[in-house]
């Protein structure tokens, strides 16, 4: 199944990319990934996970249980890897495109103004 | 803490109890350790209301699966936007009608929508617009188009009564495409099955339309599909055909597949009705008692196939859910 990746999904994969992490870890890096932009509430990081677990581009990979709490550790799949790779390069390039076409800014010219 | 800790597990009663068995203790760890991290022994502005509606989604989906919805999302679309092309074409603007010039000239207390006979034509552009939307890859637009054009269809009787005399759809027709409308704008439809099911959707219209010449029809009538079908097919062979599409597809054990019909079901079913009771009211308390007696044939059906070791499933089986390892 394949699912539109909105910004807050991309952060939770980027987040997973160099490792599997626990879920409150996982809020903490989307906040610096988007440099405290975007502060996902635990209910809405939840919901998140569960969506990108079910189209299988995340995994469940163990359960600790740490002064008596449960944490639950999440990694990227191989198709989430992919996935995270093929929207990285897309953002990429319409990046580009976007810093070319800002580039190609006409020079202003003004109404009626004679030219020589 | 144990104060706060259970503070959180009252809020997490808004998700659903299957759900809570698979996570409460990872999303109550969650917020402990964030409580911890920030040094509150309250709930930070925002969490509960944050859990509560997250809470409600997750058991919507229990009742009504992502499959369920899309499903019929996507049937919803393609006929929604399919029956608003054949009705601006046979109706409100109808350009090939024989009294159509006639008709303006006799009724000149009958304000027209400029070029055309009725403001129902802005829900044609909507629907069309939903779809482009869909087609350039922008989803979320085109739903937010479309629960924009439900809205309209219940906004248009208002602004009938404020313009005087102005011919606008008729109350059939607007339930019908209000609930067509926030039927197709509550989940993603699926893209490829709705470009396919479109062209489809169109030509089974224009068949229909066409075979009973109401494509050209001499007096465009907004009403005209809901007098000439619902008169002709008794709501109760309605509910027949319905029942025996659930019995099929159970049978199949595609027990989503009844659920995506039963929804997507919904709009003609209460246009049928309106459209019952407006042209043949005798016949409307017929239609209470098939509705109800449908009801009570799909439960013995569920109750049996149960009994007789068929299990459906709406939801992910308990042998799915994690375990802690």
């Amino acid at each position: 199944m394949t699912i539109e990746l909105r910004e807050p999904s991309f952060l939770v994969l980027a987040a997973l990319a160099d490792g599997p992490k626990h879920g409150y870890a996982l809020l903490t890096e989307v906040a610096d990934l988007s440099e405290g932009r975007i502060t996902l509430k635990v209910g809405s990081l939840y919901a998140i996970v569960e969506r990108v677990e079910s189209a299988g581009l995340v995994e469940h990979v163990r359960d600790e249980v740490v002064n008596g709490r449960l944490r639950r550790y999440f990694a990227l799949s191989a198709s989430g890897r992919e996935r995270l790779a093929e929207e990285a390069t897309r953002l990429e390039a319409n990046a580009r495109r976007a810093r070319e076409r800002l580039r190609r800014r006409p020079a202003t010219t003004i109404a009626g103004a004679v030219t020589e | 803490m144990r104060e706060l800790e259970a503070r959180y597990r009252a809020a997490l009663r808004w998700y659903p109890e299957s759900w809570r068995r698979r996570n409460a203790d990872a999303v109550v760890g969650m917020l402990l350790d964030g409580a911890d991290h920030d040094g509150r022994t309250v709930p930070a502005p925002g969490e509960l209301t944050d859990l509560a509606l997250r809470g409600l989604a997750a058991r919507s989906a229990v009742v009504l699966p992502a499959a369920v919805r899309s499903g019929a999302a996507t049937l919803a679309f393609g006929y929604g936007f399919a029956f608003s092309l054949v009705a601006f074409w046979s109706s409100w603007w109808a350009p090939f009608s024989r009294y159509r010039s006639w008709l303006r000239e006799t009724t000149p207390d009958v304000s027209t929508f400029g070029p055309f006979l009725s403001p129902g034509v802005v829900l044609t552009v909507l629907w069309s617009a939903a779809l482009v939307l869909l087609l350039i890859g922008s989803g979320r637009a085109s739903r937010v188009v479309l629960a924009v054009s439900g809205v309209v269809a219940i906004l248009l009787p208002s602004v009938n009564a404020l313009v005087p005399g102005w011919d606008g759809p008729s109350a059939t027709n607007l339930v019908f495409f209000a609930l067509a409308a926030f039927l197709a704008a509550s989940a993603p439809p699926a893209r490829r099955a709705l470009v396919i099911g479109v062209p489809l959707w169109i030509l089974l219209f224009v068949g229909l339309y066409a075979w009973n010449a109401m494509l050209t029809p001499d007096m465009p009538s907004d009403r005209q599909f809901w007098y000439v079908f619902a008169a002709r097919v008794p709501p109760s062979v309605l509910v027949a055909l319905l029942i025996l599409v659930a019995i099929v597809l159970l049978l199949l054990r595609r027990p989503v597949a009844v659920g995506i019909v039963a929804l997507a079901a919904l709009p003609w079913t209460a246009g049928w009705y309106l459209a019952t009771i407006r042209d043949n009211p005798s016949s409307a308390a017929g239609w209470g008692v098939a509705a109800g007696v449908a009801c009570v044939v799909g439960a013995v059906i569920l109750v049996a196939l149960r009994r007789s070791g068929v299990r459906i499933v709406v939801e992910r089986p308990e042998g799915a859910a994690r375990e802690v390892r």
